[in-house]
């Protein structure tokens, strides 16, 4: 595993004050909270000072870090020394094993786990919550997908726990929408003592799409249509996600007229609409036919669309 | 590899006051300081009836967070969750224009 080089990642120097490391992660921590934050790589950059305060900010554990002393560079190969005994019963809050690297799980983790363990008491896993991403189509017609989790598994003889890699083939239903919650049972960390396990919670992403914005189950798409299809309306072809529908357009449509084509929107109890927004677009006349047609027109039309602000 | 199917968590698929606490490992107090300000609203009238749905159970995930990792207070994360509500409705907005 690779060393973490955690006074450097919260900018600090070996002989920080407590205060110190309070400040600096709370400003990491407001730049980078992936709940908020638009900076690029901010999850990892928040669980990398999520991790660091955990350590620097517990003296106990700043001080069994400390031990290691400044000769480590991060993300230098490491082994922990074979005297190396950290328990401790105090808990990570509601910290995934997920959120922290395999140093901090080695040297520091799993005490909430190895507690119980201790103790002998049934206990039921964690549960556990993990984010999907899917594509819009994915998310309309449903979807396999295979997911990677790290779950720990306690040696029975030592009461130590370890990370293992798990896959998990996943039914996402048809229909979930964007922050939708889906919930797993028993996919969560294994029980204790003969407890039950916990539950996984799964949070869909749903991936933005090249054409269509989505809005709960609804989806809206804008449409390029012709000045003449505009005005004198007629039949087109429209895409959905359950392929291409007729769509009427009234005569005399204008740019962000909203149709509504029912329950095309993505599938549910009460299934979404999908929404046409019409944007007309102009062609630049190509030859001197084409712009005598523009200029004929500018003749007969009589059309002022500023008369009401001029 | 066997295949798993997810459940929905709807109104027909809710969790209980029990099931929340224990998917954010919090304190029911946590839970019902929530529902006291009105960032989740769970359906049912007493505490052995609160039925969550998707929406709680998300908005009482990123209050659990506002509240470990910022440490933010009650108010000032019911004004957080109210202004990401309103940023997602604007940013859609302004896609819907693009």
């Amino acid at each position: 595993m690779q060393f973490q080089d955690y006074y450097k990642t919260l900018g600090l120097k070996r002989n920080a004050s407590a205060e110190e490391i309070k400040k600096s992660y709370r400003l990491m921590a407001k730049k980078y909270h992936p709940d908020v934050s638009k900076e690029p790589n901010a999850e990892e950059k928040f669980k990398q000072a999520k991790e660091a305060y955990e350590v620097l900010k517990d003296p106990e554990k700043r001080k069994a870090y400390d031990q290691f002393g400044q000769n480590w560079q991060q993300g230098q190969g490491f082994q922990p020394p074979p005297d190396w005994n950290f328990r401790q019963s105090q808990q990570h809050g509601h910290a995934q094993p997920e959120d922290f690297s395999d140093f901090f799980s080695e040297m520091f983790g799993g005490g909430r786990q190895r507690a119980h363990q201790r103790r002998n008491v049934r206990q039921r896993g964690e549960d556990q919550r993990s984010k999907i991403t899917i594509s819009l189509p994915e998310a309309f017609h449903g979807v396999t997908k295979t997911l990677n989790i790290r779950e720990p598994q306690v040696d029975p003889r030592t009461g130590q726990i370890h990370y293992e890699n798990k896959q998990l083939n996943v039914k996402i239903p048809a229909g979930t929408t964007q922050h939708q919650q889906i919930r797993l049972s028993g996919q969560g960390a294994p029980g204790m003592n003969g407890g039950p396990n916990g539950d996984l919670y799964l949070e869909i992403e749903l991936q933005p799409h090249a054409h269509y914005l989505v809005e709960g189950r609804d989806l809206y798409l804008n449409l390029p249509i012709t000045p003449w299809e505009a005005a004198l309306g007629g039949t087109i072809e429209v895409p959905t996600l359950a392929g291409s529908v007729n769509l009427k357009i009234p005569a005399g449509s204008q740019s962000g007229q909203k149709l509504r084509l029912k329950g095309r929107g993505l599938p549910g109890k009460t299934p979404g609409d999908q929404y046409v927004i019409l944007h007309i677009h102009v062609q630049e006349p190509k030859d001197a036919k084409q712009r005598a047609l523009y200029e004929q027109m500018a003749q007969e039309m009589q059309f002022n669309p500023r008369a009401k602000i001029i | 590899m066997q295949e798993i199917k997810g459940i929905i968590i709807e109104s027909d698929s809710p969790l209980t006051l029990e099931e929340l606490v224990n998917a954010l490992q919090v304190e029911p107090d946590f839970i019902i300081e929530l529902v006291e300000y009105q960032l989740i609203a769970p359906q049912g009238q007493s505490k052995q009836e609160w039925h969550f749905d998707s929406e709680a159970l998300r908005k009482a995930r990123l209050a659990r967070n506002f509240y470990h990792d910022l440490e933010i207070n009650m108010p000032g994360i019911s004004l957080a969750l109210e202004l990401l509500d309103r940023i997602e409705k604007l940013e859609n907005e302004l896609k819907k224009r693009s």
